[in-house]
C-alpha cells in the first residue's frame, strides 16, 4: 500500500518536470550513537552481528565501526554465547556454536564504553514456498523485458505474520533500499498465487529467493526504514523520523530473529 | 459559562427592550445588479437624516424599519453606481433597487457621494471580503485564476508550499479551515493534488473569509469559515462567456427561464494537459491519464414576492492513471436546494436542505496483485436560517443546522479471481451534527455597536457501529484490546455537546476610524487523520468518538481601523491570540489509511498561535491593491513528539508580506504584479548518517522542526488587454498574458539529504547502464517552478 504515494509522488514530479540542485545547507551533529545489525537465524551458523556508530552527515568515509564492545547472544532455554569479533571484519562478531530454534526468543546484550544495549527478538517460524514458476514477460510502460517470477505459497491466515524476501542473483544479493522487501499478510488470501516478483531476469540465472519469518517491530522497523530513505522532507511526507528500533538505550538498527526457507530456479527460456 | 449566560441576556433585551409606541414602518426589498439581475450581497442603504442603515443579506435582501418621515435613502455597493430614493414614510413600503456597474471611465468623473468606510463602520472584524473581479484581475499559476490561492495573498492566511489551494489560517491547520460551497461543506477543495482549488471563478458571485469574531451562524471549525456563493444565473437576458488557457477550458451559459421570474447558469471547465500527453510518441508518457473538470449548475425561481427557490449543484473530478496499472480518482459533489420565504418585511427565513459528497478510488492491476479500493464520505443536512429585522438598531439571526454524517473509510475489493487480495472493508461510521444559534447585532450609540450570539452544538456517534475496549493501564494498541462493544442501527454511542460564544465590538473613534474587539469560541468534530502538512486527495476524515476528542479553540482579536483620503486608503492592525485544546497527532510510522482502530495511533495535546497583521489597501483610483504584513508564531505541544516540548509545525512562519497591485495604462490594459515574501517552512534536518543494509541513511534528532527552510520570494506578473468597446456591441473579450515567478526564483518545494552520483542530482542510482564515479551525500534542493508564462483569451457574449 506504501507504493501509492511513490506513485502519486512519481507523478507529480513528471507534472511538473521539477528542478533539482545542490545546494549548502550546515548540519548540526549528533554525538555518536551506537548502530547494530544482527540477525540470528534457524538455519546453520554463524550468525553475525555488525556494530558501528553514526557519523557527520557530510562525511564521505564509511561509519565508524565498533571493535571492543562485548556481544552476547541467548536464548530463553538457558543458552548463551559470548561472540567474537572478526578482525578481519572489523565491527563483525560471530557465534561460533549457537544454534537458531524455532519458538525460542533471543536476547542480544551489548556493553561499549560503559553503555548497556540490549534487545529481544523471537524466532518466529515461516510457511514453506510451494514452487517457483519462470515467465517470459515483453517489454510494456511498466515493465522492462525478461523472465520474471512467480511466487506460490500457503500463507497461514486468522493471525498476522510478517516477512522479509531476499533475492539471489547468482549468489549475489539484490541490496539496494529498493530490494528491502518486507510484507505482512493483512488482506492476503491464504491460497498465494502468481505474485511476480519485481525483477526481470535473463536466460541461464540462477535465481534464489529466500522467505525470512520477522516479528511486528522488526517489520516496522524495515517500513520506518524504508520510509525515512523515501522521505523527500516536503509537505506530503511526515516529518522524518529514525525507524523504530527494538534496541534499548537509544541504538539504531535492529536485531532480528528469523526462520528462512528458499528455493532456486534457473532460467532456462521454458515457460 | 458566565460568557454566556450574559449573553444570553443581552439578547433577551434586544428583543423585548424596544417597544416604543411610536409608530413605525418597515421598507424592504432586494438589490440587484441592474445588467444582470444578481442579488448583491453586502449591498448598503444608508438613511441619510439618521446616520443609520441596513446590509443586504446572502440573498440580496434588506429591512430597514424607521419612525414615520421624510428620507432620503441611498443604495451603494463597491464598483457600483449609487442611487438615491427620496421618500415619505407613512406605510410600510417595498423597494427593489437595481444598480448599474461603474464602467471604467466613469470611475474618475463619478465622486462618491457616500463613503465606502464599511470595514471602520462594520462590527464584524477579522473578515476577507474579495471581489471576483479583483481575483481575476491578479495573475495565476498557469493563467488560472484561482480562488483560494487568491485568499493567500491576504494577511494572516498561508499555503503550506508553493503552489498548493490549502489554507492554514492564523495558525490554524488546512482541515480547521471549512469550505463552504453554496454552503455545502466542500470536503477536499483540491484538484491536481492541490495545485487547483475546485471553485471554477466564472461560477462565483461571492466569497467571504472569517478568520476571527465568527458569527454564530457558522461553526464546525476552529480556524475559519470560506463562505463562497454561486451566481444565480442572469435573469435579464442571455449571456455567454468563457475562456481558453494554456492548461484548460471555461464555459459558462446563464439566461433567464422566465424573465425576471427564473433562470439559471451552468458552468464548465475542463484541463487538457492529458491531449497533449497523447500526441506523445513514448508509450511510458502517451498511455497516461491526467485530467480534471468541473461543472456548476444552479436555478432559481421566484415563485412570488414572498417565495423564491434555488436549486445548485456542483460536481468535480480528478483522474490520474499510470498506463492500466494504476489508477486514482477523487471528486467533490454537492447539491444545495434552498427556499427564502419572507414571513413579513422584518423576518426572512432561509431554508436550506444539502447534499455533499467526496469520495475517492484507486484501481492496482498488476497481475495477481490487483485490487479496487473506495473511499466515501456524505453529509446530508438541513438548516433553517432566520434574519429577524428589529429595528435599525437591532438584526437578529437565528436558526439551527442538523448534519448527517456518513463515512466509509476504505473498502477494498479484488479485481478477479487472481487476486492475492482478499475483501475488505473498514468500519462504516455514523454521526448526527447539531447546532442551533442565536445572535444580534446591536447598535448601542452612535459610536459602540455589538455583535454578539451564541451557539450551541452537538455531536452524536450512533450505530451500526462498534466500538473497542482496551486494558486499563496499558497503552491502546490491537493487542490490548479486551473487548468489543457493538451498536445497532441508530443506536447511541457517545454525545459531545457545548457552547460556542462569541462576541464582537466596535467603537468609532471619528468618522475616520475605530476600534473593534472580537471572541470566538469553536468547536470541531471532524477532522483530518494524517501526519503530513499538506493534503492528499486520499487523506482520511475521522469524526469526533468514544477515544477522539472534539477540538476546541478560543480566539480573540483587537484591531485599529482607519481610513484616509476619502476612503481612498483602507488601513487595519490587528492582532490576535488563539489556543487550541484537544488537537491530535500520531505515532511515528503510524498506519492511518487502513485502520480500524486509529485511536491506538493517536497523540493528543494543545497549540497555540498569536500574531498580528497589518494591512493597506487602496480602493480608488488607477491604482489599486493592497500590502499587507503579518507576524506570527504557532506552536504546538503533543505527549509523544519533541520530547512533549513545544515545537513549531510546519507552517509557522514568522514574517509574511504580500503586495497586490493593478494599475490601470489606459481602460483597455491593465498590468497587475504580486510579490510575496514568507519565512522558511521549520522542518527537521539530519544530525549525521549510519549504515544498515548496505545503506546510508540520515540520522535525525529527536526534536522536531528546528531548522528553516530558505525564506520563500515570488513576483507574478499580468497583462491584461480588453478589446475595443462599441457601444451595442455584444461580443467582449480580452487576453491575459502572465508571468508566474516572473524572477524566476528557485524557491525551496523540498530539500532532501541524500546521495548524489556523480554531481549530479538528476541521476538515480537505478538508472539503466549507470557508472557511479562519484557519490556524496549532499541536501538537493527541488523547486518545482522556473518562470511559468501563460496566455488566456476570455470572451462574453450578452
Amino acid at each position: 500500500m506504501k507504493t501509492i504515494n511513490i506513485y502519486i509522488f512519481a507523478g507529480l514530479l513528471f507534472l511538473l518536470s521539477a528542478c533539482q540542485e545542490v545546494i549548502e545547507v550546515p548540519l548540526d551533529n549528533t554525538n555518536p550513537k551506537l548502530v547494530v545489525e544482527g540477525a540470528i537465524t534457524n538455519q546453520p551458523g554463524p550468525y553475525y552481528v555488525k556494530l558501528s556508530q553514526t557519523g557527520d552527515f557530510y562525511s564521505t568515509a564509511p561509519a565508524p565501526k565498533v571493535t571492543d564492545a562485548v556481544v552476547t547472544i541467548s536464548d530463553d532455554a538457558g543458552n548463551s554465547e559470548v561472540l567474537t569479533h572478526l578482525s578481519d571484519q572489523p565491527g563483525t562478531y560471530a557465534t561460533s556454536s549457537l544454534q537458531g530454534e524455532t519458538g525460542r526468543t533471543y536476547t542480544l546484550t551489548i556493553v561499549h564504553e560503559g553503555q548497556n544495549y540490549q534487545a529481544q527478538s523471537k524466532l518466529l517460524p515461516v510457511t514453506n514456498i510451494d514452487k517457483l514458476e519462470v515467465r517470459f514477460v515483453p517489454e510494456s510502460p511498466t515493465k522492462d523485458e525478461g523472465y520474471y517470477i512467480y511466487f506460490f505459497a500457503k500463507e497461514p491466515q486468522g493471525e498476522t505474520n510478517y516477512y522479509r524476501f531476499m533475492v539471489y542473483e547468482n549468489d549475489s544479493l539484490y541490496n539496494s533500499i529498493n530490494d528491502l522487501l518486507v510484507s505482512n499478510d493483512d488482506f492476503i488470501k491464504g491460497d498465494i498465487e502468481n505474485l511476480e516478483l519485481g525483477y526481470a531476469f535473463q536466460l541461464n540465472d540462477e535465481v534464489k529467493l529466500e522467505m525470512h519469518s520477522i516479528s511486528k517491530e522488526v517489520y516496522d522497523y524495515y517500513i520506518g526504514l524504508i520510509n525515512i530513505y523515501n522521505n523527500d522532507g516536503g509537505l506530503f511526507s511526515p516529518p522524518p523520523v529514525n525507524p523504530p528500533s527494538n534496541i534499548s538505550n537509544g541504538a539504531l538498527g535492529v536485531f532480528r530473529a528469523s526462520s528462512v526457507v528458499s528455493q532456486t530456479v534457473t532460467i532456462t527460456g521454458e515457460e | 459559562m458566565n460568557v454566556s449566560k450574559g449573553l444570553l441576556l443581552l439578547i433577551f433585551c434586544a428583543l423585548f427592550g424596544y417597544s416604543h409606541a411610536q409608530s413605525k414602518y418597515t421598507i424592504s426589498g432586494y438589490i440587484k445588479d441592474a445588467r444582470s439581475g444578481e442579488e448583491l450581497i453586502g449591498a448598503t442603504v444608508y438613511v441619510q437624516e439618521l446616520g443609520t442603515g441596513a446590509t443586504s443579506n446572502a440573498y440580496g435582501f434588506y429591512s430597514l424599519t424607521l419612525p414615520e418621515g421624510n428620507y432620503t435613502l441611498l443604495y451603494s455597493y463597491v464598483g457600483f453606481i449609487n442611487q438615491k430614493k427620496a421618500l415619505t414614510l407613512t406605510s410600510g413600503q417595498t423597494i427593489n433597487i437595481e444598480l448599474s456597474e461603474e464602467s471604467v471611465q466613469m470611475q474618475e468623473v463619478v465622486v462618491s457621494a457616500q463613503k465606502m468606510d464599511e470595514n471602520v463602520t462594520e462590527v464584524k472584524m477579522s473578515r476577507e471580503n474579495i471581489k471576483i473581479e479583483r481575483i481575476k484581475s491578479m495573475p495565476a499559476l498557469f493563467g488560472e485564476v484561482d480562488v483560494l490561492r487568491s485568499l493567500q495573498m491576504l494577511p494572516g492566511i498561508q499555503s503550506a508550499g508553493e503552489g498548493t489551494t490549502g489554507l492554514f489560517v492564523r495558525g490554524g491547520s488546512a482541515d480547521q479551515t471549512l469550505m463552504l460551497l453554496d454552503e455545502a461543506t466542500v470536503y477536499n477543495a483540491s484538484h491536481f493534488l492541490g495545485f487547483f482549488s475546485v471553485f471554477n471563478p466564472d461560477a462565483i458571485k461571492d466569497i467571504e473569509l472569517y478568520k476571527g469574531g465568527i458569527p454564530a451562524e457558522f461553526g464546525g471549525r476552529l480556524a475559519s469559515i470560506v463562505d463562497v456563493r454561486m451566481k444565480d444565473g442572469n435573469s435579464k437576458n442571455f449571456a455567454a462567456s468563457g475562456g481558453i488557457g494554456t492548461i484548460s477550458s471555461r464555459l459558462t451559459l446563464e439566461g433567464p427561464l422566465v424573465k425576471d421570474k427564473a433562470s439559471y447558469i451552468i458552468s464548465g471547465r475542463r484541463t487538457y494537459a492529458d491531449l497533449f500527453l497523447k500526441l506523445s510518441p513514448d508509450e511510458a508518457i502517451n498511455s497516461n491519464t491526467l485530467y480534471f473538470y468541473d461543472l456548476n449548475a444552479k436555478m432559481n425561481y421566484k415563485i412570488n414576492d414572498k417565495n423564491r427557490i434555488f436549486l445548485s449543484g456542483y460536481f468535480g473530478k480528478d483522474v490520474f492513471g499510470f498506463d492500466d496499472v494504476f489508477g486514482l480518482n477523487w471528486g467533490n459533489t454537492t447539491t444545495t436546494l434552498r427556499w427564502n420565504h419572507l414571513f413579513s418585511p422584518k423576518l426572512f427565513l432561509n431554508t436550506t436542505v444539502l447534499f455533499s459528497d467526496f469520495n475517492y478510488g484507486f484501481d492496482i492491476n498488476d497481475g495477481a496483485q490487483n485490487f479496487q479500493w473506495k473511499s466515501n464520505l456524505q453529509e446530508y443536512a438541513l438548516k433553517l436560517d432566520f434574519n429577524y429585522f428589529l429595528n435599525p438598531s437591532n438584526e437578529l439571526k437565528f436558526g439551527s443546522n442538523t448534519m448527517v454524517h456518513r463515512f466509509s473509510p476504505a473498502t477494498i475489493k479484488p479485481k478477479n479471481s487472481n487476486s492475492i487480495f482478499e475483501s475488505f472493508a473498514l468500519d462504516n461510521k455514523y454521526a448526527v451534527e447539531q447546532a442551533f444559534y442565536l445572535s444580534n447585532n446591536q447598535k448601542i450609540s452612535d459610536r459602540l455597536s455589538l455583535q454578539y450570539g451564541l451557539r450551541y452544538s452537538l455531536f452524536q456517534n450512533v450505530g451500526p457501529g462498534r466500538v473497542f475496549q482496551y486494558a486499563p493501564g496499558v497503552p491502546k494498541a490491537d493487542n490490548t484490546i479486551v473487548d468489543t462493544v457493538s451498536y445497532g442501527r441508530l443506536e447511541k454511542i457517545n454525545l459531545y455537546h457545548g457552547l460556542e460564544p462569541r462576541l464582537g465590538a466596535r467603537f468609532l473613534v471619528d468618522q475616520n476610524s475605530s476600534v473593534k474587539a472580537s471572541y470566538n469560541r469553536m468547536r470541531q468534530y471532524l477532522q483530518i487523520a494524517s501526519n503530513s502538512t499538506a493534503g492528499l486527495p486520499i487523506d482520511r476524515w475521522v469524526p469526533a468518538d468514544s477515544y477522539i476528542k472534539p477540538q476546541i479553540g478560543d480566539q480573540v482579536a483587537v484591531g485599529y481601523f482607519r481610513n484616509f483620503k476619502d476612503n481612498m486608503f483602507e488601513a487595519s492592525v490587528e492582532v490576535y491570540y488563539k489556543w487550541m485544546q484537544n488537537q491530535i497527532d500520531f505515532k511515528d510510522g503510524a498506519e492511518i489509511l487502513l485502520n480500524n482502530n486509529l485511536e491506538a495511533e493517536l497523540l493528543s495535546g494543545k497549540a497555540w498561535a498569536y500574531g498580528s497583521e497589518f494591512m493597506l489597501k487602496k480602493n480608488t483610483g488607477r491604482t489599486t491593491g493592497w500590502i499587507s504584513y503579518t507576524l506570527a508564531k504557532a506552536q504546538r505541544q503533543i505527549e509523544g513528539i519533541n520530547n512533549g516540548n513545544p515545537y513549531s509545525p510546519r507552517y509557522d512562519r514568522r514574517h509574511n508580506v504580500s503586495l497586490v497591485l493593478t494599475h490601470e495604462l489606459s481602460p483597455r490594459l491593465s498590468l497587475s504584479g504580486n510579490w510575496v515574501y514568507t519565512t522558511g517552512s521549520a522542518v527537521t534536518y539530519p544530525q549525521g548518517f549510519y549504515e544498515v543494509e548496505g545503506q546510508r541513511i540520515a540520522y535525525y534528532p529527536q526534536e522536531r522542526n528546528t531548522s528553516r527552510m530558505p525564506a520563500y520570494h515570488r513576483m507574478d506578473l499580468s497583462l491584461n488587454l480588453a478589446g475595443k468597446k462599441k457601444p451595442g456591441r455584444k461580443w467582449e473579450s480580452s487576453w491575459n498574458f502572465s508571468l508566474y515567478n516572473a524572477y524566476a526564483r528557485k524557491n525551496a518545494f523540498t530539500i532532501q539529504f541524500r546521495d548524489v552520483i556523480n554531481g549530479d542530482p538528476g541521476v538515480s542510482e537505478f538508472d539503466d547502464d549507470l557508472v557511479i564515479n562519484t557519490r556524496e551525500p549532499k541536501a538537493v534542493k527541488t523547486s518545482l517552478f522556473g518562470i511559468v508564462p501563460s496566455v488566456t483569451y476570455n470572451f462574453k457574449f450578452q
